[in-house]
Order: C-alpha cells, then structure tokens, then sequence
C-alpha cells in the first residue's frame, strides 16, 4: 500500500512534494519523505536518480536530486512565472475566499493556462534530451580518437580484433567473448546480413520465376523473393549492427580502462572474479539477460517490424511470398484517414465507441464495485465472508467460460428469451445481440458484472485502510453519511488508486475478451461496408477490430497495422495527459 | 495508522470476520519507526469533543437504532440479490451440464433428464480430444508458472535494488512498448514459430514460448512489493558478506512469500483464460486449442446444436479445480492484486 | 584494532550535487568518534563511504593501514548497526545474529606432507566457521547483550531496544576492528535512548575496538565521545573533546549546536578604547579584560561587527544596583525541575534563555518569578564568546587550520533562489 507523504512546511511555507522534486540540492538541504516513499512511490521515476541521505529525527530524510533538467526547469518555471504574471496564482487564503463558482473558473483557467506551459516544459525537456544525446554522442567520437591515440599498441589492435586487448591483459573470458562476437557477426554480415540489407529498401524484386525443368520437361515455379523475410531479417540485421556497434564501443572502453589500471600499478580482474561479480555486483546481469533477451525478441522486434508493415502493401493478396509488397510509405495512413471514405468512418465511429466503451468500462466497474464493497464493510453485516467468497469465486472461473454461456443465456432462442415470453412479457425474442444499441448496453451491463467483484477486492482493501479517525473526527464535525463518502471516501481513494484508474482504462481499450465472447464484435455494421477485408459490428473495438482484419480470408496486415498503431498513439497519449493532471489532484497531505 | 501497517507488503486477512488487520508473517520494522506525528492531534481532538457527542447521540438513540436495523435488513437483502445474480450463470452452467434430454440451447434451466451424458461425450468427443486441450493447457500452465515467475521476479529484483546505466532506459522502454496492443505481434510471431513448427497441432509449445518470453514485462507488482521491503535489510547483510544472489534468495525471496505465490498462480492461471492468442496460434488446429479455444469451437454456430451442454459440461470440469485453486490461495491473490492497483 | 584515515574524501551524487566535501580525518585505533550534524551534513554518507555502501568519489580511505577504496563492505573488516536495526524479518535472531558468521571465512594453516609424511610446507587455506564455534560466539555475545532468553523469537516479537541490542549483537560477532553506527538509538523514545546511551559506554568497555558513531542528537556526541566531529554542508566545521567543543566553538556554528538550550547570540559591535575592548550589549556597555581581553590585545583585533554568544547558564540574575545588568521582562517560564529556563525579552528587543538553578529560590520568590516580571540579569564574564559576524569565526581561536569554511561548496552557490525558499529542516 502507498506510503503516505506530508507536503512539508518550512517556515510557515507549505512546499507540496512534487515541487521539492522539482528542485534541486543546493548545498542546503531540503525535501522530507520517509525512505519508504521515495523507494515505493510510483513517482519514483520522478526522483529516480534522487537519493535518501539520511534521517534526523526518524521521520524527516533527506532527498538530493541529481536530474539534470531539474535546475533548468526551476530557472525556467521562474522566467515564465515572470512573464505571464497576469496569471498570478492565487494565496490559500485568496482561493478560499472565492464563491465555489469563483471556484470552478478559477481552477479551469488555472488548468488552461498550465497548457502552454506544460508543453512549453515538455519541450524544453525534450531539446535537452537531444542535446544530450547528441552531446553523448560526440563525446564517444572524441574518446574513441583519443583512445587510440594515447593507447597502448594491444588497444590499437583492439579496434580491428576485438577482445585483444582483454586477452593480452589476461583477461580471457571477456576477451573471448569479444572475439567471439565479432566472428559472429562478421560471418553472419557475409554469408546473409548483407544479402538481407541489400533487398531491405526494396523488399524483393523477383517473387516467382518459373524454371525448366529438363528431364521433366515441365516448368515448375520457384520461389524466389520473400517480402515477409526479408523485411524480418532486414531488421534483425539493423538489431545485430546496432548491437554490434556498441560491443565494440565496449570494448574500446574496456581496452581504455584497462590501459589505465596498468598505468597505476593497479590489479586487473581475473575472469574468475569476472564469474564471480556476476552472483554479486552484476547480479543483475545474469538476472536480467533471459527476460531482456525475451522482451526484445518476442515483444520490441515483432512490434517494430508490424509498425513498418503500415509502410507497407502486406495483405492477403500481396503475401509477400507468391505476390511481393513493397514500401508505400504514408499510403495506409492516408487511406484510413481520407475524410469521408468508409474506412475513415468506420474508424471514426469505432475509435469513439472504443473510448465511450472504455470510459464506462472503467467508471461503472469503479463505483460499483465499491458501493459493493462499502455494503459488505459496513457495521452490523452479518456474514462478510460469505459475500465476499461467493463474488471473489466468479473471478477465479475463467472468463471465457462465462461469458460464453452469458452470451447464450441472452440468445434468441436462450432461456432469456424462453423465459420471458413463457411468462408471457414478450411476443417474440427481444433480439440482445441483433440490435447495435441493445447489444452496446448489454455489453456495457454485463462488463458490470464481470468487474464488480475484482474492484470489490480491490477497494476493500483500500477501504479498510482509511483512517477511522477520519471518520470519526467528521462524525463529530456532523458529517452524515453521503457527505462522509464525498469527502473523505472518495477522494482518499481516487488518490489512492488514481494509477489504477489510468491503467485499468488502457486495458479496457484493449478489452478484447468481453466484446468478442459476448457479440464477436456484431451486429453487423453494414453502413460501413467491407472495412479493411472485414465485416465490422456495433460493438466492435478497435482491439476486435485489428482481430477481425487479421484473421479474416481476406487479412489486410497493413490496415491491422496502422489500426494497432493508432491504438498506441491514443493510449499512450491519453496515458500522457492523464498523468500529467494526476499528480495535481493529489493532495496526499489530508490523507496522512 | 491503520495504512501503516498494511503496508510493507503485509497479508491481511481478508475474510476475517471484521475488518481486522491480522499480523502477517512478515515483520517489516521499518512501520514502526515512522508513527506519525499527527496521531497524537488527532487523539487530543476526538477527546475533548467526545463528551459532547455522546450528549447528542443519547437523544435519538431508540430511533437511531430502529433505523440501522433496517438499514442492515435492506443491505443483507441486496447482497442476497446480488450474490445470487452473480452465481446464477454458474448453477446455469453446473444445471444444464447434467441436462441429457437435448444437446442444443434450451429454453429453461433445470433439466428435465439429469445425467452424466454431458461428461462421456465431453471425454470421448473425438477419440478425447478435449483431455488433449486440458493436458496442453495444463502443460502451459505448469511451465509458464515456473518461467514467468522467474522472469519477473528477477526484473523485478534488479529495478528495485540496482541502480545501474540504463535502468531508466529499460523501464521506460517496457512501459512504452507495452502500449501497443500485444495481439499484432501474433502476426509475425505465428509465421516465426511456423517456421520451427511450433504452431497449429504444436501450437502449446509456441504458445509457452510466447507467454512466457515476454513476461518480464510484467514486473511491476513484484517490484512495488520488493520495495515496501527496506534497503538497509540488503545493505546489512552486504556489510555482513552476503552476495547479491545470497541476498536475492535467502532473505528477499523469504520475505515476498506472498508476491511469489501470486505471481506464481498468476502464470497458471493465465494459458487457462488465454481465447486470442490460443485460437490464432493453433489456427483451425483442433489438437493444438487450448480449453478456452476449443470449448469456443464447441459453441461456434454450426457445432452449437450439437455440443452445447458438452460445453457446458467442458466449463465445469476447466472451472472447478481453477476455482477451488484460487480459494485456496485467495489471500495472496488479494495481496497482489491490492498492491498492483495502489502501485498502479 | 584498527586505526581510520580518512584522506581528501569527497562525495558528488551525479554531476554537481555535493554531499562531503574534502573530508581529513585520522581516527586512532581503539577511539569512539562521533560524527555529528544537522540533517544533510553528510555525517551519514561519509559513514557510509566508510562502509562501503557507498562510491567515493575522490580521496582515499584507509582501515588499518589498508586503501579499501574499491573493497566490497564484506572485505573491509567491518560491521554496522543500522538505525533501522535492519534485522533480517524471516529469521530467529540467533540467525540473525549468527548470519555473518555463517557467511564468514576464517584462514586455517594446512601442512602440506609429502610422500612420506612429513610436513613440507604451510598452506593458508580458508574455512568455514563450525556450527559449535558460532553458536558459542553467538552465545556469548548474546551473554554481553542480556538476550539470550530471546534467541528463539523473530525479530517482530521483540521491543525496540530489544531489536536494537541484537543489532548491535550481529555486529558484534564478527570481531571487526571498526565498529560504525549510524544513528542507532534515534528509533527508540526518550527514555529507552538515554538507557542504552549508558549500555552503550558499558559496551564500549567489553568490545574493544574503533568506535565510529554517527548521530544528529549533539547530548549522545557529548556523552559518548571521546572526540566529536561536527559537519555541516558535508565540510568538517571542529573535531575535537567534547569539553573543546562546548568551551571554545570554532564557530558559531558549533556554539550554537552544541548545549542545550541554545547558545544566546546577539549581533552588536565590538569596539576598543584606550582601556580595552568594549561591547555595546543590550543598551549596557560591556567590558571585555581579563584573559580574553589579554588575547584581543594581543592577536591586536581591529573593532568590527560581531555575533556575541553567551550559553543560558552562564547568564545570571542580578538587580539594578549592578551597572552592567541588563534589564528585561520574562515572558515564559519554563520549570525544569532542577533549574527554571526563563525566556526574557530586553528593553531593546533582544530575545534570550536564562537558566538558572530552582535551588536558591524560596517559594514566595518562585510565585513571583513568572511571565510579566521584570527583572535584571548579568553575563558572566569570562565565558561568553565572540565570533566575526563576516565569517562567523571564534575571534578567540588560535589555531589556523580550523577548516571553519562555512561557505556553501562553490558548486552549489549559484541558484540563490531555491535556497531561500527551502531552508534547513529541524
């Protein structure tokens, strides 16, 4: 659970957390979280280079943050405060005296006027990012010449064979390692690398050739060409060069660092030692290998390769195998979103259902799941367990399995249907799935029912770890209950689980299971027509969307990739602003 | 106070029967020395105003009474509402798996004939095809369990302990590519693992492979746990001589029962609900569906009529040991799943 | 065991953030030291570097004649108590405290015999510690303790203190020649603190070895130490006795950190007359003879503004009949059993702490002794302490190479702004 945090007040100044984040030390100290906050928030990356000094009285520690664009923003965040100061924010006491309209257009223009210079910020975060990297990079240039004209001849030699300079410092198993490297990747670079990256601009020329076949006298087809492959291995060989690359920047680090520990009489590490390091101070190399080895292979190369196949012409005609695709840069893009065509509509409409879906999704499952929870947590209910063990059981059976037979039970000819009009409501089935706007809310409700018993777990945690005396001290302040839960429960928790909030909402954009097990994606959306080799439906989301178009007869990859990339770009934008705003609404200081 | 002591990755009994925080075999010493200040403001406030509520609360106190009882009588009655709600597509299930009189979608629920017909079709159904997709999707369960919980927890381990060039990098790099939707790499991953012919009837071994391959992405509940556990715990036990692996095993590990047993029940757990993935990589392969894919081919329109009480049938027997699993190991499931959504 | 050089230490987190700043100082073998300082000070961080739990970034340290600059804790010939106590929550604490032992190595002298036997040559070979001998060393240290009774419990199960003294217990056992705490009683309340404090002394006296002990409390440096180290900004401001420390401050620094209540400062001016040197203090004139002024004299100290700084007790009631009393009104009384500590305020403006003995008050005199009272008080002379107010130096210090340079570390002296707004927290 979160650690919570006071805003800390120095001399009467109240000085919120973020800002002392945002400051830098200066030879006189500031900052006070508990070491558990700076190491379990999950603002940590914010601090991320920050460190805990030291406690004084067991409570106030220490923070110094080393962030280097932190000086630069605090200087800049001055300059700009200057310059717009016909935006002078207002004193406590100054807010407090405003009627709550006053209020409300207050915070509003606050929060428009922040724009501007939240991205005037994120720029000014980016530039110094570049200018770094660039600055890195020349830096690098500069010490790969002085190294090899200071170094020692064994250094020389290690620009061409790398690992000599390892080898001869008697260092064999990083310098075997080297070597063994770049034999690998040299015999790899000559016999296909090369081959690879040579078709790579043109993703194959010949597909088919048909050769003659003597003795049979028959012409058969050969393959020649593969688009698929040659765009997979083309980018497989950029990885490996790139790789390669920076193994032998290492190297010439390495053989730098070694000319210098034998300048100062130092001992060299043995390789022994070397195995030895990586059970201790390098343990995390070992732990890190496999898992980082599999995240590259398996996630950031295959998601490369299907972004570049929006550039491209992969379909189900153009297979890359007996047809050849080839780069068509911005096409894809410009087809999808050419205002007025089907596909632009079809995009249109399904992207915002997506985000209506995902909205409620998220903010239903939210509040219902806790007026379930505060229902179980309230005093006097007999048989807590018993609810909650009989709600927390649906989570465990597997979705699948339910929604299915949901799916069924709301059917036509399901027993819905068959109930109702034995009872005699109905004349004929009320078709759930058949109409776009039934099969919208059913989806939505039944979404309900899936989520409430997950948050019900969820927030009776959380519930249980509000403070009583909270509760208690509003009591006595004459608070009744709803005004019990509008000011104490509800922000407590929307503090609390902001995070969740934001990572539950991606999630239901990529919601696939509760939309295609219930409806596949249907009814059927004929206004739209064929979109991209695929039938698209009402509920359809762009995820079951992407599902359609790729497992169809008819698969249209290159479609499915500029869709999985505006998936990406939408989430990751609406991750963006999202965490922007959060840490404003958090004002962890009434919590603690 | 109370936040405190839950936190540092505490195991609270959830289905005690109040709302009382037991002591959980872990002892995180750090809580203790950082009671807040503000306690004691908090105390000396409630004191002085007690004795005046106590006045106010005396006057309508029968009333006051009388009106929480019906209260609690009204919520006892919504909670029976809803439980039942919640449980009826289950009897559904459990009801129409016994039913022989049809095998299509009927109209009512209690069977007319009751029997185990549903259960012999579902073993024999082709030569016992669906033990075939329970043993593939148990065979994943157990391997992904293992890996994936390797996986993460070393990630985990590393983003929590070590400080080390590129940290930053790497984390940002796996939520970044995390944004995109997982499915469209399936594209490229089925014609890789095609060509080593681990897909269609072989799809299980592709599939592990994809499970787990990738699964250290998923660190992020790991490492919220391992961070409530206090650095000078690792950093005693360096200036006593331990090495980072005797450090990792011998005392991180001990302590993050909890983390490991959910993250653990969280890789079984995930091959048995896996539909996307499961269906696209065994494309059309009936051997290589998993129970998810293949109880959904089961219930596809033209197989309908015919197997869907065997479906049925087919969820009790997948639901059952999941469900019972689970229960059992509810509390650490609890613990993960609560510290996943605070730590976001 | 072992004697602690520190040499040119220098501590810089990421580019420019400086924590120590060019840290000299050579503990004596067998020595207790405090390092002492307000929050940030870098008292910890150089324990730390002492440790090796942290990088150092220039400078070299030495334990026992040895650099261990790139030496991992565990080869350093160390052991630590953590403020935390940092027990290990799933053992019991006999394997807490026996925990370095298990991992420990001890050289053992193998003969190596040839054919026939007889010795050739000695092999050092290293082995592990058997379960007999850690169990006795743990024995014993549990002995030392007082707790052994607990040894089958979980740390969980234990009190603050309790936990404290197998902390110290683990560190103990190893038999290493430096001994570092950092901040170890500050987790527990007051009472308990001042107990363990006189554990602590008794402690010192069993275990026999460097002491380096880091606090921010300057009653646990006075009463421990045989020599304090007083930081601040990660720069040494005085290293010496605690008597030192308390009679003659480098600076003010130091004279207001060390004493409790705190050292009384004035700002006024010091000037000379053909008699001597005279201070203006709180509308009296002052005059400053004897041995202070005989130094003034001789050191030929040109009148300049000054920070004056006179310590509570060595302020004294007086009346009017006394040319230089001073006379002020109490405001509050504060009765501290064996002594009342009066803040007073001076007719022009001044805001100062009394303490004066309960002893020789009567009671009527006591009743009459509140808040309102006006009443006359004289500093003692002799005692009170001049310091530069441009440098904040001691004016009566002698020595030169007090590394009294209180300006921030250059690095840091650029953004003026932060600064003001976030000043030091207590």
């Amino acid at each position: 659970m979160k650690e919570f945090l006071t805003d800390l007040t120095i001399g009467g100044e109240v000085l919120p957390m973020r800002l002392l984040m945002n400051f830098k030390y200066q030879g006189d100290r500031y900052a006070a979280f508990t070491p558990e906050y700076s190491a379990n928030s999950s603002d940590e990356e914010e601090i991320a280079l920050a460190r805990v000094l030291k406690n004084d009285d067991g409570k106030c520690y220490e923070v110094i943050s080393n962030d280097d664009g932190d000086e630069i923003f605090a200087e800049f965040e001055r300059r700009y405060e200057k310059k717009i100061s016909g935006n002078k924010p207002l004193t406590t006491l100054e807010y407090q005296r405003l009627n709550w309209v006053q209020r409300i257009l207050y915070k509003c223009k606050q929060f428009f006027v922040g724009i501007p210079k939240w991205f005037a910020k994120k720029f000014v975060k980016l530039g110094l990012k570049i200018k770094d990297f660039g600055i890195s990079v020349w830096e690098n240039i500069k010490d790969i010449g002085t190294t090899f004209k200071k170094g020692s001849w064994k250094t020389r030699v290690s620009y061409l064979v790398m690992g000599f300079g390892n080898l001869t410092h008697g260092q064999w198993l990083r310098g075997l390692l080297f070597f063994l490297f770049e034999a690998a990747f040299i015999l790899y670079m000559v016999f296909w690398g090369g081959a690879w990256l040579g078709k790579f601009g043109s993703l194959g020329t010949v597909a088919t050739i048909e050769e003659y076949d003597p003795i049979l006298d028959v012409y058969t087809t050969v393959h020649v060409d593969n688009s698929f492959k040659i765009l997979l291995y083309g980018l497989i060989t950029i990885f490996f060069i790139i790789a390669f690359i920076y193994t032998w920047r290492l190297n010439v680090k390495q053989c730098r660092i070694l000319d210098e520990i034998t300048a100062s009489g130092k001992k060299i590490k043995t390789s022994k030692e070397d195995v030895q390091s990586l059970a201790d101070d390098e343990f995390h190399k070992t732990l890190l290998s496999l898992p980082v080895f599999g995240i590259v292979m398996f996630t950031i190369l295959p998601i490369i390769f299907m972004i570049l196949v929006g550039f491209t012409s992969y379909d189900y005609e153009a297979d890359g195998y007996n047809n050849l695709f080839t780069w068509v840069g911005l096409e894809n893009f410009n087809q999808m979103f050419t205002f007025g065509s089907q596909l632009s509509l079809a995009f249109g409409e399904i992207l915002a259902w997506t985000l209506i879906w995902a909205v409620f999704a998220t903010f239903s499952n939210y509040f219902l799941g806790m007026f379930v929870a505060m229902l179980i947590n309230k005093k006097g209910i007999k048989i807590k367990k018993f609810w909650r063990t009989v709600l927390v059981m649906t989570i465990a059976i597997p979705q699948f399995i339910s929604l299915l037979y949901v799916s069924n039970l709301f059917a036509d000819n399901g027993i819905v249907n068959a109930t109702l009009m034995n009872w005699g409501w109905i004349d004929k089935p009320i078709s759930f799935w058949g109409d776009g706007t039934l099969a919208k809310v059913m989806v939505l409700v039944i979404n309900i029912w899936v989520g409430i018993p997950y948050l019900m777990l969820i927030t009776t945690g959380i519930l249980m770890n509000i403070p009583q005396d909270l509760y208690e001290s509003a009591q006595i302040d004459g608070a009744n209950a709803f005004q019990q839960f509008c000011k104490i429960t509800m922000p407590y928790m929307l503090f609390v689980t902001g995070p969740y909030l934001l990572t539950n909402f991606v999630s239901n954009i990529n919601n696939f299971n509760v939309i295609y097990l219930l409806t596949q994606g249907g009814p059927p959306h004929f206004a739209w027509g064929d979109v991209g080799g695929y039938i698209a439906g009402d509920t359809t989301i762009l995820i079951t969307w992407l599902f359609g178009i790729t497992t169809g007869s008819e698969a249209n990859y290159k479609m499915a990739s500029v869709i999985g990339t505006m998936i990406f770009i939408v989430v990751s934008v609406l991750s963006l602003i999202i965490f922007t705003i959060m840490p404003s609404t958090r004002r962890e200081e009434d919590f603690s | 106070m109370m936040n405190e002591r839950i936190e540092n990755g505490e195991v609270f009994e959830f289905y005690g029967s109040e709302t009382k925080i037991v002591e959980s075999k872990i002892e995180m010493e750090v809580a203790e020395n950082f009671t807040p200040e503000y306690t004691d403001v908090f105390v000396a406030q409630t004191d002085t105003l007690s004795t005046s509520t106590t006045a106010v609360a005396n006057k309508g106190r029968v009333s006051q009474k009388t009106k929480n009882r019906v209260v609690n009588i009204v919520i006892h009655i919504v909670l029976a509402v809803l439980c039942f709600v919640w449980i009826l597509p289950f009897i559904g299930i459990v009801l129409e798996s016994f039913r022989c009189e049809s095998t299509g979608l009927a109209g009512y629920l209690i069977p007319k004939q009751w029997g185990f017909d549903n259960y012999a079709r579902l073993f024999t159904f082709q030569n016992g095809l669906f033990l075939k997709w329970y043993g593939n999707t148990f065979l994943m369960g157990i391997v992904t369990a293992v890996v994936q919980t390797i996986f993460q927890l070393s990630v985990a381990y590393v983003l929590s302990r070590f400080r080390f060039n590129g940290r930053k990098f790497l984390m940002n790099l796996i939520l970044v590519f995390g944004m995109f939707p997982g499915f469209l790499t399936l594209i490229l991953l089925y014609t890789w693992m095609h060509d080593w012919n681990l897909t269609d009837a072989n799809a299980p071994y592709g599939l592990m492979i994809i499970y787990v391959a990738s699964s250290g992405m998923g660190y992020y509940i790991a490492k919220g746990f391992f961070d409530t556990i206090s650095k000078s715990i690792d950093e005693a036990a360096r200036v006593d001589g331990a090495t980072r692996l005797q450090i990792f095993f011998k005392l991180i590990l001990p302590l993050s029962k909890p983390i490991v047993i959910y993250t653990i029940l969280m890789g079984f757990m995930g091959p048995w609900g896996d539909f996307v993935m499961a269906t696209f990589m065994a494309n059309n392969a009936s051997a290589g569906y998993n129970v998810a894919a293949g109880l959904q081919w089961l219930i596809t329109d033209s197989m309908k009529n015919d197997y869907y009480t065997t479906f049925c049938a087919g969820g009790v027997v997948v639901a059952v040991p999941i469900t019972v699993l689970f229960l059992l190991l509810q509390k650490y499931y609890v613990a993960g799943v609560t510290g996943g959504a605070v730590k976001g | 065991m072992a004697e602690v050089e520190l040499t040119g230490v220098k501590k810089v987190y990421g580019k420019n953030v400086v924590a120590v700043k060019d840290f000299n100082l050579k503990i004596k073998d067998k020595e207790f030291v405090v390092f002492v300082g307000p929050s940030g000070c870098g008292k910890s961080t150089t324990l730390r570097m002492i440790a090796g739990l942290e990088d150092i970034t220039e400078g070299t340290i030495k334990i026992g004649g040895r650099v261990v600059n790139d030496l991992k804790p565990k080869d350093r010939d160390i052991s630590m108590v953590f403020q935390n106590y940092a027990l290990y929550p799933n053992y019991t604490i006999f394997r807490n405290i026996a925990f370095p032992l298990t991992l420990m190595r001890i050289p053992v002298e193998v003969p190596v015999t040839d054919k026939d036997g007889n010795v050739r040559d000695v092999k050092i070979k290293n082995r592990k510690l058997t379960s007999q001998e850690i169990a006795d060393r743990v024995a014993n240290a549990a002995e030392i303790l007082g707790i052994t009774e607990y040894l089958g419990r979980r740390p969980r199960e234990l009190s603050g203190g309790q936990k404290q003294r197998v902390a110290i217990g683990r560190a103990m056992v190893k038999n290493a020649s430096v001994f570092l705490l950092d901040e170890p009683l500050s987790n527990l309340d007051a009472k308990l603190r001042s107990q363990m404090r006189s554990e602590l002394i008794e402690l010192r006296k069993k275990i026999d070895t460097t002491f380096i002990y880091v606090t921010h409390d300057q009653v646990e440096a006075m009463t421990l130490a045989d020599r304090i180290v007083i930081m601040k900004d990660g720069v040494i401001q005085q290293v010496g006795t605690p008597t030192e420390l308390f009679d003659m401050p480098q600076n003010l620094f130091v004279a207001e950190f060390i004493g409790s209540p705190k050292m009384n400062i004035f700002r006024t001016r010091l000037e000379r007359d053909a008699e001597g040197y005279f201070v203006n203090l709180c509308g009296v004139v002052k005059r400053i003879d004897g041995a202070r002024g005989e130094i003034f004299r001789k050191k030929d100290i040109q009148p300049q503004d000054i920070v004056l700084g006179v310590r509570p007790e060595h302020i004294s009631l007086s009346n009017h009949e006394n040319p230089e009393a001073i006379p002020c009104v109490i405001r509050v009384r504060e009765n501290m059993g064996s002594s009342f500590h009066l803040h007073v305020q001076t007719e022009t403006g001044e805001e100062l702490i009394v303490r004066v003995p309960t002893a020789p008050f009567t009671a009527a005199q006591v009743e009459k002794l509140v808040s309102g009272t006006r009443i006359y008080i004289t500093f003692e002379s002799g005692v009170t302490h001049f310091f530069s107010a441009e440098t904040e130096v001691n004016l009566l210090s002698d020595s030169d190479d007090a590394p009294v340079s209180v300006t921030v570390a250059e690095e840091n002296s650029s953004a003026e702004e932060p600064r003001k707004k976030l000043r030091r927290i207590s």
